[in-house]
């Protein structure tokens, strides 16, 4: 019994050995909320960081005199230091910010595209490695100075500038036009063969607004949506940021952009496409649309045929969806009719999708990961990596069916013209 | 110095030792009286090397030595003692009446004492005899004093017509014709009349005879059956015991309508011997299982238990363990249903508390209440407890851990909500919660205690503290009352009284884990505390069956099963009698299968 309490007395004395290390306190801590890398002007880098101003975002919090809230009072502040490294940036924050900078809520890692387009490799590794970094993060190719981009992007809706990098991102699940890569899937597809990397692509507002007084000509067409893409949204208002389109690597370098029509094919074939809003030109009428739903029906089937030369691929896709509108006033609805929408729809995704494959194709990269398809076609793993994908792809016959079916036509069964 | 090559082994793998199967033979340990060859213990000492070496023998107390209040006081002394001795003794009495008067008055002090009363009367014989009457004021019932003993002794007993007759034994005469009272004992020896006139009897001692007769005339103040205070339900009955022993047997019995129940007393204690009674179903209670209640109730000798807390104490396997290992109710209804299971009850007289044997930590865990409502809201309601387990126990510490070691667990948006409120706050965290969850204790306890007539004061108070003061003061932050909140709320949901009291204190062990090593610290509290549940036995039953060890399981441990389900007794409980009720509970359901298949057992 005496030596069993001695025991116990000797363990419990061990505690105060570990003496709370790592104990610290969420407001002895600078919250980094997303990282801006630039090519630097004194040093290699500029890397700038966005710290939360907690007392301004949980507005009264704390206290009788605090009041006011987020309204005015700034809810983050930028930091922005040339540095070799991105973590040399963090230990020279220590000098500027009373803080010690904490990384694990990090949401959003701005490359600038300038520097994408030199590579982003050497800056991208400790992203993977250093334990602070959730790969929940998402990476975000900007057209301009990443330091720029972020100090100007402040949202309108939230306090929390976390809270809107996250759902500015989230929008993936509803909209074609951005890409559901987070830092964890930019990375496993960036060391895969077979598929490559692709990262949202963001910008800020343009310089110039659309009505800018001089009436500019009209085109003769009209430019479906998707034609655009981060920085070049026709727009006034909101926020200063916009995410549209993706930013294409090979190898860590940045070979180029997608549209939001191309982005959402390759999401098609992807099969990562959750819903979007298609809008056709009637096949009766071509000045008035059709405008569709459209989800996947169910995933991609993806057939790669290794040739002698080239790879032949086939893809089934199949969709479905509900009638939103129909401006031209033709029932549609009617079951003979519902076929020659059907088709409408069905050569539009074909189209969209064949553009996309023509230009992935030209930049040699493989987002959608036809690749990864093509792996089973492998019995070990040198074979598959001798067999070189990124060199093959670019030459591939491709063969995309398409198939669309109308669900529902929403909650008219017919358009009866207005009187 | 301690050996600390015996310390270095403990830290090393070792294969288990050979261990008897707990369900080989029934109840296992300390009902057998032989003992295992080996005394299991964590550290055997070097043969050879005694402790009397570095240490100094105590030296014994000097026999006969008296002390000052002893020797001032010594012809008290030797009387008391002589009073002891003839009762310990059990002296019989005496043939004449003047002696066993003077016997009694020494015993009961008299006349320094006045509650005790020796009534002298004679009966109504001829000649007349000389009868003495002694009982204590009070606690007997004079009315039926009056007209059951005294009127027809004295007044109608007719002993004059038969005068004549020879070889009169008035004794048994008065025994058998002349007392018309529903319960009467034959006393020899002082010893029991002393404890028949205490327990509220009046003993009558008639000249001439060395026996003496012990009456019923008990009437203890008593209060009347009222609801339960303490395990309230909606459904259900709503009796609760009293102070009375019998009243309660009574209540149980009333449930319970079966001759097999048994109601066996037991003496226990050794300064003021307590009427304990030990209560089970003779054809479902393991025989051994009540043997060993018995035995440990029997073998108590102690100053003085009064109360079911005290007696839980001297009963319970593990005094050092965290966990209470005796289930107490008051609810007549939770008793007959842990009676029906096979399980044995201990009421004390003078107690509103049955104390129930074993305990498992899912019945502690358990409401009768579950039972009565329909089967899907039981479950629900015991899946609510279990989180309320959790949020009592773990809270405050998980609060501790995540806000000061891991704050990446926090969604950005609660973070910086957490970040901004503790700005004004002066202290760390875990000094912000043991400041709430500290005068959350003071607040419970000055509620207990406060008197009622003052009690809404302590209301405004604590309300006041707690919820809006501390806050605006910057003493603690806005976030930390919900946790401290969400806690209390979550002890006053365990059903048990001394497992929340348990849990109450664990907490505070908890949150010095986790402020020392973060979740790591909790784990590794976790894993000794079910270390221990584990290791831990109640009457020979483990205490986590039927978990741990496994055993067969019905549908009545962790959730709330059909009750047409509960098909068998508790396994680990060895009843007599396994099943309960037959496959086919609900015969009308099946009406031509039910008399073929169901009767198996």
């Amino acid at each position: 019994m005496k030596q069993t309490v001695f025991l116990l007395l000797v363990l419990l004395l061990t505690l105060p050995l570990a003496s709370c290390y790592d104990y610290s306190e969420p407001d002895e801590k600078a919250w980094v909320l997303a990282i801006g890398m630039d090519k630097g002007k004194e040093n290699k880098l500029t890397v700038t960081t966005i710290i939360a101003v907690p007392k301004n975002i949980a507005g009264a919090g704390g206290g009788g005199e605090g009041g006011g809230g987020g309204g005015g009072q700034e809810t983050f502040f930028s930091v922005s230091l040339e540095v070799p490294s991105l973590l040399s940036a963090l230990e020279l924050l220590d000098a500027v910010v009373d803080r010690r900078p904490d990384l694990s809520h990090t949401a959003w890692f701005v490359f600038s595209r300038e520097l994408a387009e030199e590579g982003i490799e050497a800056y991208f590794a400790p992203l993977a490695r250093f334990y602070q970094f959730r790969r929940s993060a998402n990476i975000i190719i900007c057209e301009e100075q990443a330091q720029e981009f972020l100090s100007r992007g402040k949202p309108i809706l939230e306090d929390n500038v976390s809270k809107y990098y996250q759902l500015q991102q989230q929008a993936y699940q509803y909209t074609e036009f951005i890409p559901n890569d987070t830092l964890h899937q930019f990375y496993i597809k960036s060391k895969s063969p077979g598929v490559a990397a692709m990262a949202p692509l963001a910008a800020l507002k343009k310089e110039k607004p659309i009505n800018n007084g001089a009436p500019s000509p009209r085109p003769e067409t009209d430019i479906p949506k998707g034609e655009y893409q981060a920085g070049q949204l026709p727009r006034q208002g909101s926020g200063e940021i916009e995410v549209m389109g993706a930013a294409v690597f090979r190898q860590g370098w940045m070979v180029g952009t997608l549209n939001g029509d191309e982005l959402g094919a390759a999401r098609m074939l992807e099969g990562t496409l959750k819903q979007t809003i298609k809008d056709i030109p009637d096949p009766a009428q071509p000045d008035t649309y059709l405008i569709a739903m459209v989800k996947p029906r169910q995933k991609p089937q993806i057939k790669v045929d290794i040739g002698p030369d080239y790879p032949q691929i086939s893809i089934e896709l199949k969709f479905e969806g509900d009638l939103l509108s129909v401006q031209s006033g033709i029932n549609y609805e009617e079951p003979h009719m519902l076929h020659i929408a059907e088709q409408a729809i069905t050569q539009s995704l074909q189209e969209d999708i064949n553009k996309y494959l023509a230009k992935s194709q030209q930049l040699g990269t493989d987002v959608a990961g036809l690749g990864l398809s093509a792996k089973k076609n492998f019995r070990t793993w040198p074979e598959w990596e001798a067999y070189d994908w990124e060199s093959k792809y670019p030459l591939a016959s491709i063969n995309v069916n398409v198939d669309y079916r109308l669900r529902r036509i929403g909650l008219l069964h017919e358009t009866v013209p207005l009187r | 110095m301690p050996n600390w090559k015996n310390y270095a082994s403990l830290f090393l793998y070792h294969r288990p030792r050979e261990q008897p199967s707990v369900f080989a033979s029934g109840l296992e340990d300390h009902i057998s009286d032989e003992q295992p060859a080996e005394t299991p213990r964590l550290f055997r000492r070097q043969k050879g090397k005694t402790s009397s070496g570095r240490r100094k023998p105590r030296r014994p107390r000097q026999v006969g030595a008296k002390t000052a209040i002893e020797k001032k006081f010594h012809l008290e002394l030797a009387a008391d003692q002589a009073i002891d001795r003839l009762l310990s003794d059990k002296t019989g009495l005496a043939y004449s009446l003047n002696d066993n008067r003077e016997v009694l008055a020494k015993i009961f002090r008299v006349p320094k004492n006045k509650d005790t009363v020796l009534r002298s009367l004679s009966l109504a014989s001829d000649p007349p005899v000389k009868a003495l009457l002694v009982f204590i004021d009070g606690i007997t019932d004079s009315l039926l004093q009056n007209l059951a003993i005294l009127q027809p002794l004295m007044l109608l007993s007719g002993l004059r017509e038969q005068a004549g007759k020879q070889n009169q034994n008035i004794f048994e005469l008065v025994k058998e014709a002349l007392l018309p009272n529903n319960q009467i004992a034959v006393v020899t020896n002082f010893n029991k009349a002393v404890e028949d006139i205490l327990n509220g009897n009046s003993v009558l001692f008639i000249d001439g005879y060395n026996q003496a007769l012990s009456l019923e005339t008990r009437n203890w103040p008593n209060r009347g059956v009222s609801p339960p205070q303490i395990e309230a339900v909606i459904r259900g009955p709503q009796e609760a015991f009293t102070e009375q022993l019998r009243i309660n047997i009574a209540l149980v019995r009333k449930t319970i309508r079966q001759a097999s129940l048994v109601t066996e007393f037991v003496q226990t204690g050794a300064t003021a011997t307590l009427q304990c009674a030990v209560t089970y179903m003779d054809d479902l209670a393991n025989p051994e299982l009540v043997q060993e209640v018995k035995r440990r109730l029997g073998s108590i000798k102690a100053d003085f238990i009064q109360e079911t807390g005290m007696l839980e104490q001297m009963i319970e396997d593990a005094p050092f363990y965290p966990a209470p290992q005796v289930l107490v109710s008051e609810r007549p209804d939770r008793v007959a249903a842990a009676l029906m299971e096979g399980k044995v009850a201990v009421f004390i007289n003078g107690n509103p508390f049955a104390v129930i044997v074993p305990a498992t930590f899912f019945t502690l865990m358990q409401s009768p209440e579950d039972a009565y409502v329909r089967w899907p809201f039981g479950t629900f309601t015991r899946l609510i407890r279990y989180a309320a387990l959790f949020l009592a126990l773990l809270l405050p510490a998980h609060y501790v851990a995540i806000v000061a070691f891991h704050q990446e667990f926090i969604p950005t948006d609660l973070l910086l909500a957490i970040t901004g409120a503790r700005e004004r706050v002066p202290f760390p965290s875990i000094v912000e919660v043991l400041i709430m969850e500290l005068s959350f204790v003071l607040l419970r306890e000055a509620g207990l205690r406060i008197p009622g007539t003052v009690g809404t004061t302590l209301g405004i108070v604590g309300a006041l503290i707690l919820g809006q003061a501390a806050v605006a003061a910057n003493i603690v932050s806005p976030i930390l009352i919900i946790v401290v909140a969400v806690t209390a709320i979550g002890t006053f949901t365990i059903p048990d009284y001394t497992f929340s009291l348990s849990i109450r204190v664990l907490r505070f062990a908890y949150i010095l884990l986790a402020t020392v090593m973060g979740l790591l610290g909790i784990l590794v509290g976790v894993f000794i505390h079910l270390g221990l549940l584990v290791s831990l036995k109640s009457f020979g039953v483990p205490f986590m069956a039927p978990v741990a060890p496994v055993t067969r399981k019905g549908y009545d441990y962790f959730l709330r099963g059909q009750v047409w389900q509960q098909e068998k007794r508790p396994d680990y409980l060895d009843p007599l009698k396994i099943r309960r009720q037959p496959l086919i509970s609900r015969r009308w359901l099946y009406p031509h299968r039910a008399e073929d298949k169901s009767d198996k057992s």
